[in-house]
């Protein structure tokens, strides 16, 4: 009996971990999406306080999920990320916006390819 | 470096706690699902091991999967017969009355080379004296003999022997193993009486044991130095 209620202990945990961890990574994906959109758009509006600013917020919110996305995706991806972040937030330092708006639809692509690779949808399972 | 040595670490550490909640099935004969999950789990953990790519999460949720199936499947396996026979199969007669069934041999796609190689291994090298040989459903053979080839028991011959119950070990590397002692009739107030009675000193013992009777079997260690 005590092994049936282990095994459910199990089961449960298993089920509340890959739960978690898929709304977690929705979460962590949307908000990172939310905050390059802020980036995206002071680009193309060319100003430069408020792309510095919209940085800020997305480095912020960067330093905030990078450990835990870690623990949720392939590091390779967490990786790419990390080394185009690292680009933005030279420009950001520097101010030299010249290029961030490829750079933050990229970054935003990838947040999205992230999210979606992790839908338990038919073509993701198999 | 250090990544892979902390993986290795918490994976073993995993791996042992995964053994011991799934008991002595995993450590002894295998039926096909219990090989099966014996399989699935050794991959799964030995790949973040030398991936330090894969996140541990990867590997930690199947094998909570894993465990949780396995001890489901053998609860359901103890209630239901139907479902059993359903995981395991049935145990198949392959010598009737000193008759080879060669139809069931077929069946299991057992050679009579595999037939005689697997009684060789259960000390029968004359399949004349075989009356009942049994394919288990983890693939083991069990064999009856012919009554005329049996070594007669103590019973047959009406010789009666003393019955001394199970040797107990009561002393184990230099130190006392209180666990069975209820097996001998021990207790540790005898224990005592015991070691002062033959002068024992019990960081010297390699091995002691004790039957039901009080009849007792000591090997010192060896000065290995």
């Amino acid at each position: 009996m005590k092994r049936l209620w282990i095994a459910i202990l199990c089961l449960l945990l298993a089920a509340v971990l890959s739960t978690g961890g898929y709304f977690g990574l929705q979460h962590i994906c949307l908000q990172m999406e939310e905050k390059a959109d802020a980036v995206i758009a002071a680009a193309k509006a060319e100003d430069s306080e408020n792309q510095k600013n919209a940085i800020n917020a997305f480095l912020s919110a960067w330093k905030k999920y990078d450990s835990l996305l870690g623990a949720f995706v392939n590091h390779h991806e967490t990786d790419d990320l990390d080394i185009l972040i690292r680009g933005l937030s030279d420009k950001a330092s520097t101010e030299d916006f010249e290029g961030v708006y490829e750079d933050m639809c990229e970054i935003h692509y990838r947040f999205q390819h992230l999210q979606e690779a992790e839908n338990p949808n038919v073509k993701n399972v198999f | 470096m250090l990544i892979t040595l902390f993986r290795t670490i918490i994976l073993y550490i995993l791996v042992l706690i995964t053994i011991r909640i799934l008991g002595k099935r995993q450590v002894g004969e295998l039926q096909p699902a219990d090989l099966v999950l014996t399989i699935l789990l050794s991959e799964i953990l030995v790949i973040p091991m030398q991936d330090p790519e894969i996140p541990l999460i990867h590997t930690v949720i199947p094998v909570l999967l894993l465990i949780g199936f396995e001890i489901v499947i053998s609860v359901i396996s103890l209630k239901s017969l139907r479902f059993r026979t359903l995981l395991q199969g049935n145990s198949l007669i392959v010598i009737r009355n000193g008759v080879v069934d060669q139809k069931q041999l077929q069946r299991l796609r057992f050679t009579i080379d595999d037939l005689l190689e697997a009684l060789r291994k259960k000390d029968v090298f004359d399949i004349t004296t075989v009356q009942y040989a049994i394919v288990e459903t983890d693939g083991t053979l069990s064999v009856l003999l012919k009554p005329e080839h049996t070594v007669p028991a103590a019973g047959n011959l009406k010789v009666q022997l003393p019955d001394n119950g199970m040797p107990t070990v009561i002393i184990s590397d230099g130190k006392i193993v209180e666990t069975d002692f209820k097996e001998c009739n021990m207790t540790p107030e005898k224990m005592d009486k015991l070691i002062q009675k033959k002068h024992i000193i019990v960081k010297d013992v390699l091995l002691m044991t004790m039957d039901k009777n009080g009849n007792t079997h000591m090997i010192k260690k060896a000065d290995t130095k």
